[in-house]
């Protein structure tokens, strides 16, 4: 598989040079209130997360101690609804004696935001396949690992590009390229004491299937994207950096593309995977395009699509409405992403030392074994399990049947006694990443072709 | 009553022209609205190629007959002849009628031939048929030189000489004119009336014109209908409906009528005695049934009383010196062809005497000194309603 | 007497009085210079300096985090060599074009109806109101309303099942160039009904009489009368129509759901891509056809003349 090829190029590194933007970060802002950029569509991507009494229900408290020299501190955190959730908020809060204000957008805006608007946030959280951009606007400020205690504690996966020996690293923007700053300030894999972005939740995605409509057979590959059983069917993720990976994974396991690096395409390879996807989609193949997680599910609820790009928790969500979605485990490998934080060129002081808390509170685990409960992985696996009870961890983690009912942050039932993860456990399914969300390096010429391909 | 029906409508004066089309008769004619009668029974006979004036105060149904007549209101009740052809529910198109509007409804985005020919493109002419006409109806309200603008370009004046030309373009046989002459200034009416009588002199057709304005009334009538609560009247030429007012309502609204209420005392010798508010009043006995004891108004009008210097300061005002008094000027009001003299009854009855100017006897008139009123028998008029 | 006297104080009066009046002039005019400074400072900041900046960034060269202050043209010729931008543009304009007939055709006889049918203004006014409604929820809303009703498994399309006229459900009633139009229609019907409206009720009733009295039937009346005085309002509608569609985006996205495109939404999605340039050029593509558009109905509708 061409993927394995991209794997050895995991020492380049990615030049931006954050000098050169920086001059026009100003433009952007009055570029944008020009454009009258209006976020029209920029609702939350939120998880249906409340503050539920049963938040953190069989967990241990956490047993951080609020530092007394940051009470009053407010820290400005743009995000997506992923990991923006209520009951972390709340949490942290109370541990850190600070006060979080979280703007929760749709990954595109928050970059937007972070981008155009950088004198409105403190702390960036969102996804390594915005680091690329976020950086080289020049608008965020290295994470000095030696800040943080438990740095040494962070998995391979990210600090190496692979959880084991064994594992493949996957094509595209794996964490590990991006993730140190290097002297000449630009980023790649070697290691540094500065990282780029710090990295916390992650997971891998692939696509979600009405198990009553579409077969598990046909389900087993990304190639059911392209399965004429489905025209007309099928929902799209409307982000050139994601939504296109898993098209074109699809289209080279139906063998209608191939790529030299899935995760870097050259401009021609680029121009034949969206001439397919034009064609297919004025022969009607693809149904919708969506935008925010609220739409990804009402798509599928209202029976619009059968086969849509999806994460896990709508998944979760649809599921606990009754609609039966499955969430498939394609053969090809999964696409991964992985978030994380990153802090504002501007902080410093009091904001800073805040800065450097909340995500020391978050590599301590009380927020892992939260988002785990939502499906996702956390950094520092074993400081998310002191959090979670051995029934969760083995099903989240260890892919075993459910010993009792497993809870969601909200209280619902997401998986009952018995039942078994989609995918396996935690080794089974981070060694099997075909391609990380990416920013390839003909993004721009990708971006105006994914514009085409939109409007055609 | 004083209201007369068609037959007893009097033959229009010799200044009348031929008798021939355009002859309105209402019978009974009715409009109600929702809690009032507009229009109540109203029976009138227009003779062909006459000019009738509605008149009356605000409100009493004047816009509203004329449009039943135009057909731009339905009758509710009663009948509407057109030279003999029943024409209540014939469509405003297709009745040989023209209206000019109170505000005169010009077409604001027309030029003003476009607005003359409008009613001849409507029944179909050719364009060039049209235009000839439009431009001759230009050239007889002299607005030739106004063709090509746009009403809004126009004076009062001008607009209401566009309203005319759109009007008669379609040579109607009745022309019905709403307040024509109600926006413009004092001096544009007073000459306008005069062209409407020439006008209509001219056409031969019949002109129903409304107003509220009695001087405009009196000053270009064949016949005057005086309107009231929906009602007509009094109908007849305008010197009759001047010096001989059918009614109270008729005699207040034709300016300065002296109107008394009193109680037939006497008849005798074809004279009937009234006695009221400190009045002895005689006048002549006409055909209309008057009984003593009767209760009744007696009207003179002001420029019928004559005034002099009271010599002596007795009271004259007996039972054997009728159509006399002698009471205390109070306000000598000069108005250059008139003279207006305000005199007042020791019980406080008003009395005012009109003189004109070259009548010098008000020259040695003092106010505040007596002066003696009187007024002859032939200018009492009784009013039974 | 006295009239000698007078030629002589008319004289001395006479240049007394343009100076006086000049003062007065120039009072008047700092008065008219000060009322017209806001709307004018309002203009420069809402609407010129938007304008320019836009224009300046979209001859800027893009870069993956915004642009260079670079001069280039290649923004530009991207879009003129782009296939997909041309038709979308033109996809753009029949949208925009469609919805604007569309909402006169279906407009002008709501308004025709509230203004001449409707007897008394409280029941006007209640009707119009009732008109407003869908405008008291988000657009949002509405637009998401649209799934339930217009999808798959919507309300018409099971309709349409159950009675058996269809026997496949309709895609088209969704996320389509249909359904896009449709909702665009929904959405700025009012946009038209309201000057067209106000334009018929500002119409003497005495016209209407005296073109009934010269003979005008309802259809001459109509053609000769209501549509050349409701014309301002009907460009006015048209203008106001035509450059809310033209610049359309949102509706695109949700009812359109990806399978049909329009500038506006194109520049979106380049905005949110941090494509500023890009989003820039097609920006000034956009507004430059809009205003051709808006000139061309103003020339056509002779508004001025109307007024
Ligand atoms: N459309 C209508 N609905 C209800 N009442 C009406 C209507 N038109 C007229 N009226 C009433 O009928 C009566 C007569 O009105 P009309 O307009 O005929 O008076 P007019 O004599 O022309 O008054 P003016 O001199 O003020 O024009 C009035 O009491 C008026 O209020
Ligand atoms: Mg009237």
């Amino acid at each position: 598989m061409s993927t394995n090829t991209s794997s050895d190029k995991s020492s380049n590194e990615i030049h931006v040079e954050p000098e050169q933007t920086a001059v026009t970060r100003r433009d952007f802002i009055k570029g944008s209130a020009a454009l009258g950029a209006a976020a029209v569509g920029a609702h939350a991507g939120t998880t249906a997360l409340g503050a539920s009494p049963l938040v953190g229900a069989g967990a241990k408290r956490s047993a951080f101690p609020a530092p007394a020299f940051l009470q009053g501190t407010t820290l400005r955190v743009v995000g997506t609804g992923v990991t923006l959730l209520d009951p972390i908020k709340a949490q942290a809060e109370q541990d850190l004696g600070i006060t979080l204000q979280y703007d929760v957008k749709d990954g595109l805006t928050a970059q937007q935001i972070a981008v155009t608007q950088p004198q409105s946030w403190d702390v960036y959280d969102q996804w390594f396949n915005s680091v690329k951009i976020v950086w080289g606007a020049g608008v965020a400020q290295p994470v000095d690992v030696t800040r943080l205690p438990e740095w040494e504690n962070l998995s391979p996966l990210t600090k190496v590009g692979k959880i084991n020996d064994e594992a493949k690293v996957g094509a595209g923007d794996a964490p590990v390229r991006l993730l140190y700053v290097q002297p000449d300030g630009s980023l790649g894999s070697d290691p540094t004491e500065q990282v780029s972005m710090l990295p916390l939740t992650f997971n891998v995605d692939a696509f979600g299937y009405q198990s009553d409509v579409v077969g598990s057979d046909d389900a087993r590959s990304w190639a059911i994207f392209y399965d004429p059983d489905y025209r007309g069917r099928v929902g799209l993720y409307n982000d050139p950096a994601t939504g296109l990976m898993d098209l074109a994974l699809g289209a080279e396991a139906a063998g209608l593309a191939t790529f030299a690096d899935i995760g870097n395409m050259t401009r021609d390879e680029i121009d034949a995977i969206l001439n397919l996807l034009i064609e297919q989609k004025q022969a009607g193949q693809f149904r919708a395009f969506w935008n925010s997680f609220d739409e990804s599910v009402n798509l599928m609820a209202s029976g619009e699509v059968v086969v849509e790009s999806m994460w896990s928790p709508a998944v979760t969500a649809l599921r606990t409405r009754g609609v039966p979605v499955v969430y498939a485990s394609p053969q090809e490998g999964y696409r991964g992403w992985h978030g994380g934080i990153m802090i504002n060129e501007q902080a410093s002081g009091a904001t800073l030392d805040a800065v450097y808390e909340y995500i020391d509170w978050w590599m301590n685990g009380w927020a892992g074994a939260l988002v785990a409960r939502q499906g996702y992985y956390f950094s520092i696996p074993e400081n998310a399990r002191e959090h979670l009870s051995e029934a969760e961890w083995d099903y989240w983690y260890g892919g075993q049947p459910a010993a009792e009912d497993m809870l969601a942050p909200d209280g619902g039932v997401v998986a009952e006694q018995g039942e078994v993860r989609d995918g396996g456990s935690y080794e089974t399914r981070m060694s099997n990443i075909a391609v990380w969300n990416s920013v390839m390096d003909e993004h721009q010429y990708l971006v105006s072709k994914w514009n085409e391909f939109l409007s055609a | 009553m004083a209201v007369m029906t068609q037959e007893q409508t009097p033959a229009v004066g010799s200044a009348a022209p031929d008798r021939g089309k355009g002859t309105v008769v209402l019978r009974g004619v009715t409009k109600r609205f929702e809690g009032t009668t507009a229009v109540d029974h109203v029976d009138l006979t227009v003779p062909g190629g006459s000019y009738v004036v509605l008149l009356g105060p605000s409100g009493c149904g004047k816009t509203t007959l004329l449009r039943m007549l135009g057909g731009h209101a339905t009758i509710d009740e009663g009948e509407f002849l057109l030279d003999g052809v029943r024409t209540n529910d014939i469509p405003p198109a297709r009745r040989d009628i023209s209206t000019v509007f109170q505000h005169y409804g010009l077409f604001p985005h027309k030029s003003v031939r476009d607005n003359v020919e409008f009613g001849l493109k409507m029944r179909g002419l050719p364009r060039d048929a049209r235009r000839r006409r439009a431009d001759d109806a230009l050239e007889f309200l002299d607005l030739t030189p106004m063709a090509d603008r746009r009403p809004s370009q126009l004076s009062g004046g001008q607009q209401q000489r566009v309203a005319l030309a759109r009007a008669l373009v379609t040579e109607p046989t009745v022309l019905l004119l709403d307040e024509p002459l109600g926006d413009l200034d004092r001096l544009l009416q007073l000459r306008m009336r005069v062209e409407l009588r020439a006008l209509q002199r001219r056409l031969r057709i019949t002109f129903i014109h409304v107003t509220h304005n009695q001087e405009e009334a009196l000053a270009i009538a064949d016949q005057i209908v005086v309107m009231q609560d929906g009602r007509i009247q009094q109908v007849g030429r305008p010197r009759d409906v001047y010096r001989r007012p059918a009614n109270l309502f008729t005699s207040g609204f034709m300016g300065d009528n002296n109107v008394v209420a009193g109680q037939v005392s006497a008849i005798d010798d074809g004279h009937v005695r009234v006695e009221g508010d400190g009045l002895t009043l005689l006048a002549r006995h006409d055909a209309t049934g008057v009984a003593v004891g009767q209760n009744l108004h007696a009207s003179v009008r002001a420029s019928c009383v004559s005034a002099e210097p009271a010599i002596g300061s007795g009271d004259t005002t007996s039972p054997e010196r009728p159509n006399q008094v002698t009471a205390t000027l109070i306000f000598l009001e000069y108005l250059g062809d008139i003279v207006k003299l305000h005199c007042r009854l020791p019980n406080g009855q008003a009395i005012v005497a009109k003189r004109a100017e070259t009548d010098r006897t008000w020259d040695s008139l003092v106010e505040g000194e007596p002066v003696r009123l009187e007024w002859k028998t032939e200018d009492v008029q009784l009013l039974l309603a | 007497m006295s009239s000698s006297s007078s030629p002589e104080a008319v004289a001395t009066a006479r240049p007394a009085r343009p100076a006086s009046e000049s003062r007065l002039r120039l009072a008047a005019g700092s008065a008219w210079a000060l009322l017209l400074a806001f709307p004018l400072a309002w203009l420069l900041a809402f609407l010129i300096i938007p304008v320019v900046v836009v224009l300046v960034v979209s001859f800027f060269e893009p870069t993956l985090s915004g642009f260079n202050r670079v001069f280039t043209l290649e923004n530009y010729l991207l879009l003129a060599e782009s296939d997909a931008f041309i038709r979308t543009l033109g996809n753009t304009i029949l949208n925009a074009l469609i919805t604007t007939v569309v909402t006169f055709l279906l407009g002008f006889w709501v308004a025709y109806y509230l203004a001449l049918v409707v007897p008394d203004l409280r029941r006007k006014f209640a009707l119009f109101i009732i008109a407003l409604a869908p405008f008291f929820t988000s657009f949002l809303i509405r637009a998401i309303a649209w799934i339930p009703m217009m999808g798959r498994e919507g309300l018409l399309n099971t309709a349409l099942l159950n009675l058996g006229i269809t026997s496949q459900p309709l895609d088209f009633l969704l996320f389509s160039d249909f359904a896009v139009r449709v909702a665009m229609i929904q959405l700025y019907l009012l946009f038209m009904v309201s000057p067209i409206f106000f334009s018929l009720s500002a119409i003497d009733p005495a016209i209407l009489e005296a073109a009934r009295d010269s003979g005008a039937g309802w259809w001459a009346i109509l053609r000769e009368i209501l549509l050349p005085l409701a014309r301002p309002g009907i460009v006015i509608g048209a203008v106001f129509v035509f450059v809310l569609s033209m610049g359309e985006f949102a509706t695109v996205r949700l009812i359109g759901g990806g399978k049909t495109s329009s500038v506006g939404l194109g520049i979106q999605n380049f905005v949110t891509y941090i494509q500023f340039p890009q989003a820039a050029a097609a920006a000034s593509v956009l507004v430059l056809v809009t205003v051709a558009g808006v000139v061309v109905l103003f020339r056509y509708g002779r508004v001025a003349e109307g007024l």
